[in-house]
């Protein structure tokens, strides 16, 4: 059985929500600990 | 995934703005960088650091848009990611490694197959006629006594022509030979303060003379070959019965 390869818009979204889950989610992380490291 | 598919065309200008997603998500960075300066906790400030260098390293990247740069910056951004939530997120190795994977793993799959021009062209080969010793010497000559001028620059005529036909032109590469030879002598002796004698601006003409005719010479050649071909071609269509 062949794998059935992506469309190209497909493609896209599927980069845009691994980049948003990958780097959006490691500038918030970055950001509580920036604002818990002022509390500590 | 699917191979570079992009043409070899420049790109145009809202290539530049390729990078602007990933911008727009590494935001929180910044304040981020701010709190942990204020904070001065020098681990989050150099995740913050790392995380940002490499947003902007993925973004000149994709703005340069030469083969294979989007690659690169989906390497460079999942680096910087990683780095970032290793050391400043909080997630340790493990998690830097994961968020790191995800970042390239995202940047390849937005940015593949986009367009991209190809590298830049390397330098032409030097001319392999071995005649740049002769042109540096004519370098330094046009660059020295104005007296002589004239017969350089015919000299440097001459050189063009004969680049222009390396197998032929014996006795034009003589005659440019001879005059650089004396050409450079004279120089030599003008520097050391030498009076220049009242022939020597006659000399000057017959070498810048000498040095035109050869060119003329070699120009001639070509052109009665060119006859030639014309007319054997005209003579071929004839018998085919073409023309």
């Amino acid at each position: 059985m062949k794998p059935v390869p992506l469309s190209t818009p497909a493609r896209r979204l599927a980069g845009f929500a691994l980049l948003a889950a990958s780097v959006g989610f490691t500038g918030l992380l970055t950001f509580v600990q920036a604002v818990a490291g002022l509390f500590r | 995934l699917n191979p570079y598919r992009g043409g070899d065309k420049l790109p145009t200008w809202w290539t530049a703005l390729r990078g602007v997603p990933i911008a727009a998500m590494a935001l929180p960075f910044i304040p981020s960088l701010m709190l942990a300066l204020a904070g001065g906790n020098g681990r989050l400030i150099g995740g913050c650091l790392a995380g940002i260098a490499g947003v902007v390293a993925a973004m000149a990247r994709l703005r340069r848009a030469r083969r294979h740069d989007a690659r690169q910056a989906g390497v460079l951004l999942g680096v910087g990611t990683g780095l970032a939530a290793a050391f400043a997120g909080g997630t340790g190795p493990i998690g830097g490694v994961v968020l790191g994977l995800m970042a390239w793993g995202g940047a390849r799959l937005l940015y593949d197959g986009v367009v991209e021009m190809a590298p830049p062209a390397p330098p032409p080969p030097p001319h392999a006629d071995g005649l740049d010793p002769v042109r540096a010497r004519l370098a330094a000559l046009l660059s020295g006594d104005p007296r002589l001028l004239p017969a350089a620059t015919a000299m440097r005529g001459l050189l063009d022509e004969i680049t222009l036909r390396p197998a032929e032109g014996t006795q034009a590469r003589r005659v440019l030979m001879m005059g650089v030879d004396g050409l450079e002598r004279i120089a030599a002796r003008l520097a050391r303060g030498a009076a220049p004698p009242e022939t020597l601006p006659a000399l000057v003409d017959d070498l810048a003379r000498a040095a035109r005719d050869a060119g003329h010479g070699l120009r001639a050649t070509e052109t009665e070959a060119l006859d030639i071909q014309v007319k054997v071609l005209q003579d071929r269509l004839r018998q085919e019965g073409i023309a």
